[in-house]
């Protein structure tokens, strides 16, 4: 799980508006893809639908483990909605956490990047290792912790790039913190790793039509 | 039984599990025991006053923001997803 737990104020006017560009160009290549390519049928909605809700449900519960973490379930939106779809659902995630208040409006921008990593990076490990012919468990699980690093990187990267308001801490010590963060982060991800392989295969044994290959 | 591509793909699987948990309680017994804001605000070197102490939850595991407003999109959710489903009959 990789999300920027920064309250409004601590980015920039100007970096908030530069990750909220760049997520609204992404997005909007997102649903252009999405009517470019195989069209949005009922059957994508729906499977967005369900991953919207497993997504958003998910992403709020707080585990008590290493002081408390949350899974997001970006990897498997990834694998089973694909990078397109998948931009359009944690926007919608993000927004709607903002909306109860996880995570400020104005980080919406920056946590989707991060997200769309996480989306992106597992989708095409889960694509790649299809090649390979090794078992789905191990495919959609090793997709997840793929993704999950990839996006505890983008995160400390926008992080890095932003600055943060009202701190002395260098940019070598924001760094330490960050990794030791992503680090931990990176322990309830081999949870999830788990967890969406489980789900995945089960989804392969019982509606493999589910699955995009 | 396993295939030899079933076996390493498990094995590479299995070694990476091992990386990143061993990574990350390295990373915990060094940071320290505490919440996500307050590991997110020490990384980046805000001074929190002190952090307001949540509910402790059904064993441990709480909701992040409001409860009140998590519960009616949850329930919202599941009806536009029944519906979706019935009406794909995916």
């Amino acid at each position: 799980m990789a999300h920027i737990h920064l309250e409004d104020g601590a980015f920039t006017l100007q970096w908030i508006s530069v990750w909220w560009i760049l997520a609204i160009v992404l997005i909007s290549l997102c649903l252009y893809w999405m009517r470019k390519g195989k069209g949005i049928d009922s059957k994508t909605i729906t499977i967005a639908g369900m991953l919207n809700a497993a997504a958003f449900a998910i992403f709020q519960v707080n585990m008590p483990l290493f002081g408390g973490v949350h899974m997001n379930l970006t990897p498997l939106i990834g694998i089973l909605g694909g990078p397109a779809v998948g931009g359009v659902i944690v926007l919608i995630v993000n927004i709607l956490s903002a909306a109860i208040g996880h995570g400020g409006w104005g980080m919406i921008g920056a946590n989707v990047l991060v997200n769309m990593t996480e989306v992106s990076a597992a989708y095409g490990t889960y694509k790649w290792l299809g090649k390979t012919k090794v078992s789905t468990f191990a495919r959609a699980g090793s997709a997840v912790l793929i993704g999950l690093f990839l996006g505890n990187i983008a995160m400390i990267a926008v992080i890095l790039i932003s600055g943060v308001q009202g701190v002395t801490q260098s940019r070598i010590d924001m760094l330490y913190g960050l990794s030791l963060l992503a680090g931990v982060n990176m322990g309830v991800a081999v949870i999830e790793a788990i967890v969406t392989g489980y789900i995945v295969s089960y989804i392969e044994r019982a509606r493999p039509d589910m699955l995009r290959g | 039984m396993f295939k030899i591509n079933d076996k390493r793909g498990l094995m590479i699987f299995g070694v990476l599990i091992l990386v990143f948990l061993t990574l990350s309680i390295a990373a915990y017994m060094t940071s320290g025991h505490m919440g996500i804001e307050e590991r997110f605000n020490n990384a980046v070197g805000i001074h929190a006053d002190s952090e307001e102490e949540g509910s402790s939850g059904i064993f441990g595991f709480n909701i992040e923001g409001n409860l009140v407003s998590y519960a009616i999109i949850v329930f919202a959710f599941i009806i536009i997803c029944a519906v979706l489903y019935i009406r794909s009959k995916l």
